[in-house]
């Protein structure tokens, strides 16, 4: 891809989190290293318990408080992870948005949608009036039907579709330049999910602003990402561009991940299925994370971690097998 | 008519309506009416799979209920297996409930946490007379159809994965050794190696048993690999009902459409396509517009789309879409 001048706006430098639990630590992530650059989507995939969420809260250090985190967070220049409470304050909304799968948890349930907005728009100095205007504005960027009655609604009153429409407008209301997206489209309906995913989509275009956007939905990839990132047990086990990954899939998870969706009809013959499902992990074992429900495995998978190999620029994997065939 | 070969009709609905009342306000007596399922006709065949789509609040999951008995119908009635639903003698009522089995989203709030899996699945078993040992027996009978250790019979559902207990729930579905299963979300709370798995099970069962599936989901993708005929419901109503591959080739309902264009297509590289994306949200079952309830959203919508509703025409004998104007 384009490797010219590419800014850098997130770097994770082999960062690990991981949670007490009775016995020891679970490994949520595990030494994960990724670069984020300016005007991209990223996206980060993986199923359930993989870590990608945990990435999303250690980056904006809403973690619960009990985890023990190691690595660096550099988000332009500064380690957030050495940040004072009260500049990190400074950096979440204002610098990096977020936003999650239940906006219902994320709304005050006695303030209506334009106030709730208005009143992120007034954190930075905007007189009530213009802050009120400015989020019937935003309601109407987002494509909220009717957008100035809708203002007046109270969190209930809206649809699940409204109600995320609501968060990304306020989320948007000061102009981040870091989105997180956490699941962003998992409970909605597939027509509202492409339309909010046009939005995220024209923040990168019109004003080059940058999204992680972090989903197990290979769909919503493949409609938004330039570069993915596929995380298997707290690893970060292939990284690459969009068409790179989807084309040609390095790392045996990737591959079956691929393969297990369903594309076509069952007249096709049936979905291939990778068995087991994603372990968990107290303290970090030794060898591949993968290698128990994995195809290829070999005896120096249950010793060994395996390092990245590289595909081409940009497109690297970790696993110790060379890669075969296509996908 | 209670053994009908395969490619008979098994569930039957002519005009079939479900409403509930709400009073708006707890002080007035006015009252709305949610027509949650409005005038749908639709008939499911032996040994076929249908899959039924649509968006939230389209009325897919009463209808299932209504099928199940478990809510009765407003208007008119389904007839499951030769037996009117609303009518059933308790007799009747006992066989629909051996007949026609249910697996829900959730898997584990679909199995009981404080009993195993083996008390699972001899529930349905020991309600309808089995001995204790005759229960045992048939549950690891169905174990072993859906290709699952023994071992786990006596695992709590906070022991096993999403995927084990949805298999639970499958075996204890199957248990009673039913013709027709209606499979609500089946897959959605799965992980996507998960799903693959249990769709190939379901898959593999329905060939086997010659069984009859009813599958609600909100995803076309699992629509598409597993049924042989779709619905798509749109606030209550039948949108567009025809042989999954015709349908999705091409689609004659604007909605249906709608539905195909927002669907994310897996390649990078189809992502400049032309995307006529539905704007709007799925209105509300409350406030329904007059005329086709589409209409606010539909870019093909005319004035006689405001005012009358469109009755179900027949695109092909097997193929209907209710619109005045389909697309070729």
């Amino acid at each position: 891809m384009e490797s010219t001048a590419r800014e850098e706006l997130l770097r994770l430098d082999k960062l690990s989190v991981d949670y007490p639990v009775r016995g020891g630590w679970l490994s949520a992530v595990s030494e994960l290293s990724l670069t984020l650059f300016k005007g991209e989507i990223y996206a980060l995939v993986g199923e359930s318990g993989c870590g990608k969420s945990t990435v999303a809260y250690a980056v904006t250090r809403l973690l619960p408080g009990s985890e023990r985190v190691d690595g660096g967070i550099y988000f332009e220049g500064d380690d957030l992870t050495k940040l004072s409470a009260s500049k990190m304050e400074k950096v979440r909304g204002r610098r990096i948005g977020m936003i999650f799968q239940n906006p219902l948890d994320s709304l005050n349930p006695v303030y209506t949608a334009g106030r709730q907005i208005s009143e992120a728009i007034a954190l930075d100095g905007v007189s009530r009036l213009d802050a009120r205007d400015r989020a019937v504005r935003l309601l109407r960027d987002v494509r909220m039907p009717d957008a100035e009655k809708r203002s007046r609604s109270f969190p209930h009153e809206l649809s699940g579709g409204m109600r995320q429409r609501v968060m990304i407008a306020m989320m948007l209301s000061r102009e981040p330049d870091l989105l997180i997206a956490d699941e962003p489209t998992t409970a909605l309906d597939v027509s509202i999910e492409a339309q909010i995913l046009s939005i995220l989509l024209d923040q990168k275009e019109s004003r080059g602003a940058s999204v992680l956007l972090i989903t197990h939905n290979f769909g919503v990839v493949a409609e938004t990402a330039d570069r993915i990132g596929v995380m298997y047990a707290g690893e970060l086990v292939e990284e690459g561009g969009a068409e790179d990954v989807f084309d040609r899939p390095a790392h045996p998870y990737t591959r079956l991940l691929m393969r297990a969706l369903p594309r076509s009809s069952k007249k096709a013959g049936r979905l291939e299925t990778i068995e087991g499902a994603v372990p968990r992990f107290t303290d970090r074992p030794r060898g591949c994370r993968f290698r128990n429900r994995c195809p290829g495995a070999m005896d120096v998978c249950a010793v060994l971690a395996p390092e990245y190999k590289t595909v081409n620029d940009g497109h690297r994997y970790r696993c110790h097998l060379e890669r075969t065939g296509e996908a | 008519m209670a053994t009908a070969a395969v490619g008979e009709p098994v569930i039957q609905m002519d005009g079939l309506s479900k409403h509930f009342r709400l009073s708006n306000n707890l002080f007035s007596s006015n009252k709305l009416i949610i027509r949650a399922v409005d005038s749908v006709s639709m008939t499911i065949n032996r040994g076929e799979i249908v899959g039924l789509v649509g968006e939230s609040g389209s009325g897919k999951t009463t209808l299932a209920r209504v099928i199940l008995g478990l809510t009765p119908p407003s208007e008119s009635t389904v007839y499951v297996d030769g037996i009117d639903v609303a009518k059933a003698s308790a007799n009747d009522r006992k066989r629909l409930h051996r007949e026609v089995a249910v697996v829900f989203q959730d898997p584990s709030g679909n199995l009981n946490p404080r009993q195993t899996a083996l008390g699972s699945i001899m529930r349905p078993l020991r309600l309808h007379g089995a001995s204790r040992a005759k229960a045992k027996e048939r549950a690891r009978e169905v174990m072993e159809s859906i290709r699952m250790d023994d071992r786990y019979l006596h695992s709590f559902p906070h022991q096993l994965s999403g995927g084990q207990c949805q298999r639970i729930a499958i075996a204890r579905a199957l248990a009673l050794n039913p013709k027709i299963m209606i499979l609500d979300e089946p897959t959605s709370a799965l992980d996507i190696s998960v799903q693959a798995q249990i769709l190939n099970l379901l898959l593999d069962i329905q060939e086997a048993l010659s069984l009859t599936y009813l599958v609600i989901t909100h995803d076309l993708n699992v629509i598409r690999y597993v049924s042989d005929r779709m619905a798509v419901m749109y606030l209550g109503r039948l949108m567009e009902f025809g042989p999954t591959d015709e349908i999705l080739r091409n689609p004659r309902h604007p909605y249906t459409q709608g539905l195909l264009a927002a669907l994310p297509v897996m390649n990078p590289k189809e992502r400049a396509r032309e995307k006529p994306l539905m704007t709007g949200d799925p209105g509300s079952l409350i406030e329904l517009p007059e005329g086709c309830r589409y209409h606010p959203r539909c870019p093909r919508a005319r004035d006689q789309c405001r005012r009358e509703t469109p009755p179900d025409a027949a695109i092909s004998p097997d193929h209907i879409a209710a619109c005045f104007y389909p697309a070729d």
